[in-house]
């Protein structure tokens, strides 16, 4: 009976032998390997209050590099009162809030950013407001010396940084997180490159200023881009269950993109005119070609070929917005050209309004807890901000 | 990132994927014997993993993570047995099925496996599992009763009338 036992055991155990073939398991991990990418971690509340203890207020205004220059007056205001920090949304380089702006307000976002991906994307984020207030600027007239080159200065520290955070997905093997970051990085920067060429062809006061700016804008945009090829065909190099997984989240970012900019020309179809409309519904034509082409291959099982298609229609979808965004802001100039004009008052306090509600709805999404993931972009995670008063204007061709 | 210890972290990608390594034959085995079909086996032992992640990137934790794959993998069973599939493990192995051999199994092993198979082949579904749990994946009592949602006692009682049954089987060959 005791033999009895233990020999039962013991047969039992050949059933082990009952298990998944090597290369069924190695597919099957394969697979749960994409579907893990695809769905990040979002980090908890306790792990976003345990990072903004971690980086105590009074090291933020001593070792902050963006307040350097900043009088003594307004720190000691600003410990004391916080209605600052909402005045100082909407200043430009050059007013006395400027620093707050920069070196507070958006720290500060950035400390509620938490997934890698949310960071990469709020720093490009950064990038496009530094070229935004450039362009406000070069609008109204000459940009001193000592403002246009901390613009310089403040563009190239956040390209430097959203390329070293494209530099670090990289040397984890997230290249589809770099081929996706990379790919925004190379939009902004194309998109304010026509945007300051046409500033540099319209305002010839404004040229000085400018042609630096845009040089340097150039320049980063070639980088982008070759970080961008390059990181396309690292994802497309890697084995055809994760670039299958990365092209079809690819592709839904795309379309979603496209849905998005397109509900987004409808509202502001009247501020825009037909040209501009037009125009940006042509581009976005072609990125739904380039979608159906990607789906071509995706069917065809070119994977790789697949991913960099869908990449250049979400590409083109957001440059497309993009200059939208920039027309409704000058075309809102345009209107209050001169006097002040009741309709055209209300007309920019609806564009100030769009702008403010934006804000509200970004802002939302932003603070929640979802993680960026670069896959399932449901509304769009890039950012908006509220334009106070911009006076003067003129019609700027933005070659579109 | 460095986490205090009163904060609990999150798995990690890696801890999945060598739970997945250590467990997923297990996993598998356990779906095998209650659905009886291999590639079914396969798809929910895949999705016990994929949900499992799931769980985890939504911020669920998890102490023990053999006994929550365990756990999902029953659940999974008790939805697959509502949909049905008349399948037994007699018919299963009249027609003879796939040990998941590559080749370089040893044919004694798939004879001893064939022979641990007709052990087991009478018993009823829920002692059999348990057996399987007990002597096949090496889990104690208390994980099995974790597992399962019994009581300790319940468990063992169990045990020991499947080997019981098992050894009365075998006299009677």
């Amino acid at each position: 009976m005791f033999e009895n036992k233990s020999t039962i055991e013991e047969k039992l155990q050949a059933l082990k032998n009952i298990k998944l073939k090597g290369e069924e398991k190695f597919r099957v991990r394969g697979e749960l390997l994409s579907f893990i990418k695809s769905h990040p971690v979002r980090e908890k509340a306790s792990l976003r209050y345990q990072s903004y203890t971690q980086r105590p207020f009074w090291s933020l205004i001593i070792k902050n590099p963006y307040l350097k220059t900043m009088p003594i007056a307004i720190l000691i205001a600003l410990i004391l009162g916080g209605s600052f920090s909402y005045a100082a949304e909407g200043s430009l380089p050059g007013s006395p809030l400027y620093p707050i702006k920069v070196g507070i307000n958006e720290e500060v976002r950035g400390w509620f950013t938490v997934s890698e991906e949310a960071k990469a994307r709020w720093e490009s984020r950064r990038l496009e407001r530094r070229l935004e207030e450039a362009e406000e600027l070069a609008l109204n007239g000459e940009i001193s010396a000592e403002v246009k080159a901390k613009i310089e200065e403040n563009f190239e520290r956040h390209a430097e940084k959203v390329k070293s955070r494209i530099e670090e997905f990289e040397s984890r093997n997230d290249f589809e997180a770099a081929a996706d970051v990379s790919s925004n990085f190379e939009t902004s920067l194309s998109a304010h490159e026509k945007i300051l060429s046409g500033l540099l062809e319209d305002r010839k006061e404004a040229s000085t200023s400018v042609r630096s700016l845009l040089e340097k804008v150039r320049e980063q945009g070639k980088d982008a881009e070759r970080k961008r090829e390059k990181n396309e065909a690292e994802v497309s190099g890697e084995s055809s269950v994760e670039v299958s997984a990365a092209a079809e989240g690819r592709m839904e970012a795309a379309e979603n993109k496209i849905i998005e900019v397109r509900k987004f020309i409808e509202r502001l179809r009247e501020i825009l005119g037909a040209e501009a409309t037009l125009k940006a519904e042509a581009r976005l034509k072609i990125a739904e070609g380039l979608v159906a082409e990607g789906k071509t291959k995706l069917e065809a099982g070119a994977f790789g070929e697949a991913f960099v298609f869908f990449q250049k229609a979400h590409r083109v979808a957001q440059e497309a917005k993009l200059l939208i965004e920039a027309r409704k802001d000058l075309e809102i100039n345009v209107r209050i050209n001169g006097g002040v004009d009741v309709k055209s008052e209300t007309e920019k306090q609806e564009g100030d309004e769009l702008n403010r509600k934006e804000n509200e709805n970004i802002d939302r999404n932003e603070d929640s807890l979802s993680s960026g993931s670069n896959k399932e972009e449901r509304t769009d995670k890039s950012d908006d901000e509220v334009k106070t008063g911009v006076k003067g204007g003129v019609k700027i061709n933005l070659g579109f | 990132m460095v986490y205090p210890s009163y904060i609990t972290r999150p798995m990690s990608e890696k801890e999945l994927i060598d739970a997945y390594d250590m467990y997923a034959d297990a996993i598998f085995r356990h779906c095998f014997f209650r659905v009886f079909n291999r590639e079914k086996a396969k798809d929910m032992a895949q999705d016990v993993f994929v949900k499992t992640w799931g769980y985890i990137s939504r911020g669920g934790e998890i102490k023990n993570i053999r006994a929550f794959l365990y756990k999902v993998a029953t659940n999974l069973i008790i939805d697959e047995s509502r949909k049905k599939r008349a399948l037994s493990l007699d018919a299963l192995m009249e027609e003879g099925f796939d040990f998941g051999a590559d080749g370089r199994e040893k044919a004694e092993n798939i004879i001893s496996a064939k022979e641990a198979l007709t052990l087991v082949e009478k018993l009823d579904d829920n002692h059999r599992e348990i057996v399987l749990m007990r002597y096949v994946e090496g889990l104690s009592p208390k994980e099995i009763a974790e597992i399962l949602g019994e009581t300790e006692n319940m468990v063992s009682v169990r045990i020991h009338r499947g080997v019981k049954k098992i050894k009365e089987l075998v006299k009677n060959v």
